[in-house]
């Protein structure tokens, strides 16, 4: 394999990891939840799984408490793993199938955006061992960097496009009002933010720098400077809105954004 | 004046984000099979904060026997903000999962089949046990409660008269 693409692999599957690693000890906390007595027991939420008596088993079995207790401690030394040695399409395959089983459990989604973004880096890696085991990694890896490059351009494209097509973002009205209404709101009258003559070019500045992903991608000096800001922006989430797994997720893409700007920018 | 030369690559580049500029256009469908709402995961949803609209919100009341109602009280995820939650935040996380739980409850209504009961459905008896274990155990002399889910707007306060899609029947502790 090339150097910077051997490089951004290993730095995907650390990364990776750390994002794993602050999921699994958060899910450690909350597992409560899932057992018996709590919100999303199995004999409430197992109504879910109704239409497969065999997927609806499966669940039932690995929904215990001390099975699924010790599936989070194996999740913890895999992701060990991933850190000391790196991947290999058995320890890759067993981190995502527990992650979609878990994730299932909390009927989809635990953090939505942010377990999304895990998905989609552990599916690139997951593309990255399965083509190694038949071709080549470095085939497999490229492949994989492709597919979680094009996943997280997406995503700010989207995200930028969704709110630049919104009137109440273009003005600066939306900020505050998802500010008071967020966790750690209420948001004080005489927060600056209320003003539009301060939300305005803060949501604008939002707007453009997610909306300018595909310049991100020509070279790598761009991509570079695209990512620094995307830390900025993701600490700024994590600060106002208490997304902390935003910011591993996303930083965990960042590798693949920057080796295809190289490939595209040379 | 600089010359720009566009490639091949630039052009399958440029191709794939104006197809995303036109699904955005487009707009998004909801999601009716309980399996691709189970895998959703693989299908993302990257529209984040994206537009003002009403926001579904649980409301509790209890009251001891033979009392008047208690004021309804909104169960909203409230946390204090500290630079350790980047790194571990499991209770604010857990808060906003039962939030997204309740916005599930709020979808299940507006697509439920005619004759269909709500109580039914996977997402009720959860929010009901939800609420079940918010109450304080300090009140249990108050052994009755309800619960009810409103369609608030982002800028005005409720009204319940005209905001709830959802009142359940007086529950016992």
């Amino acid at each position: 394999m090339s150097g910077l693409l051997q490089i951004c692999a290993r730095l995907t599957e650390i990364l990776l990891g750390i994002s794993l690693l602050v999921q699994t000890a958060e899910y450690f906390k909350v597992r409560s939840a899932l057992g018996d007595q709590g919100v999303w027991a199995f004999s409430l939420q197992g109504r879910d799984f109704r239409s497969s008596s065999l997927i609806h088993a499966i669940f039932a079995w690995g929904s215990g408490e001390k099975v699924f207790f010790w599936l989070l401690v194996l999740r913890v030394g895999a992701i060990f793993i991933l850190f000391g040695v790196g991947g290999s399409l058995p320890l890759i395959l067993f981190l995502f199938a527990s992650g979609l089983f878990i994730l299932m459990r909390w009927r989809g989604a635990f953090n939505g955006g942010s377990d999304f973004m895990t998905m989609a880096v552990m599916t690139g890696c997951l593309i990255a061992y399965g083509i190694g085991a038949t071709e080549t990694m470095e085939l497999g890896w490229k492949a994989g960097l492709i597919f979680i490059a094009i996943q997280s351009a997406t995503s700010y494209f989207i995200s930028g496009g969704v709110k630049l097509l919104s009137p109440e973002w273009r003005n600066g009205r939306a900020l505050p009002i998802f500010l008071d209404g967020g966790v750690y709101g209420p948001l004080s009258v005489h927060s600056p933010f209320w003003f539009a003559a301060v939300a305005a070019p803060v949501s604008w500045g939002f707007i453009l720098w997610e909306c300018s992903i595909p310049l991100a991608l020509l070279s790598l000096n761009n991509a570079f400077i695209f990512c620094a800001a995307g830390l900025l922006f993701h600490t700024l989430v994590f600060w106002y809105f208490g997304l902390n797994r935003f910011v591993f997720a996303w930083l965990s893409s960042y590798p693949a954004l920057c080796f295809i700007a190289s490939v595209i920018g040379g | 004046m600089g010359q720009i030369d566009l490639t091949l690559t630039d052009g399958v580049i440029a191709f794939y984000f104006l197809t995303l500029v036109i699904a955005l256009m487009l707009g998004r469908r909801s999601m009716n099979s309980p399996w691709l709402f189970l895998l959703r995961s693989f299908i993302p949803n990257w529209r984040f904060f994206h537009a003002l609209a009403f926001t579904p919100r649980l409301f509790v009341r209890t009251k001891a026997d033979g009392a008047d109602w208690s004021d309804w009280s909104m169960m909203i995820p409230r946390g204090r903000r500290k630079i350790s939650h980047l790194f571990y935040n499991p209770d604010l996380n857990l808060a906003m999962a039962e939030q997204t739980l309740v916005e599930h409850l709020a979808t299940d209504i507006n697509d439920l089949p005619e004759g269909a009961q709500i109580e039914q459905t996977t997402t009720y008896p959860m929010v009901e046990r939800l609420v079940r274990l918010k109450l304080l155990p300090s009140e249990s002399s108050r052994s009755h409660f309800q619960f009810c889910v409103c369609l608030i707007a982002s800028d005005k306060p409720v009204d319940f008269e005209q905001d709830m899609i959802l009142l359940s029947p007086d529950l016992v502790r």
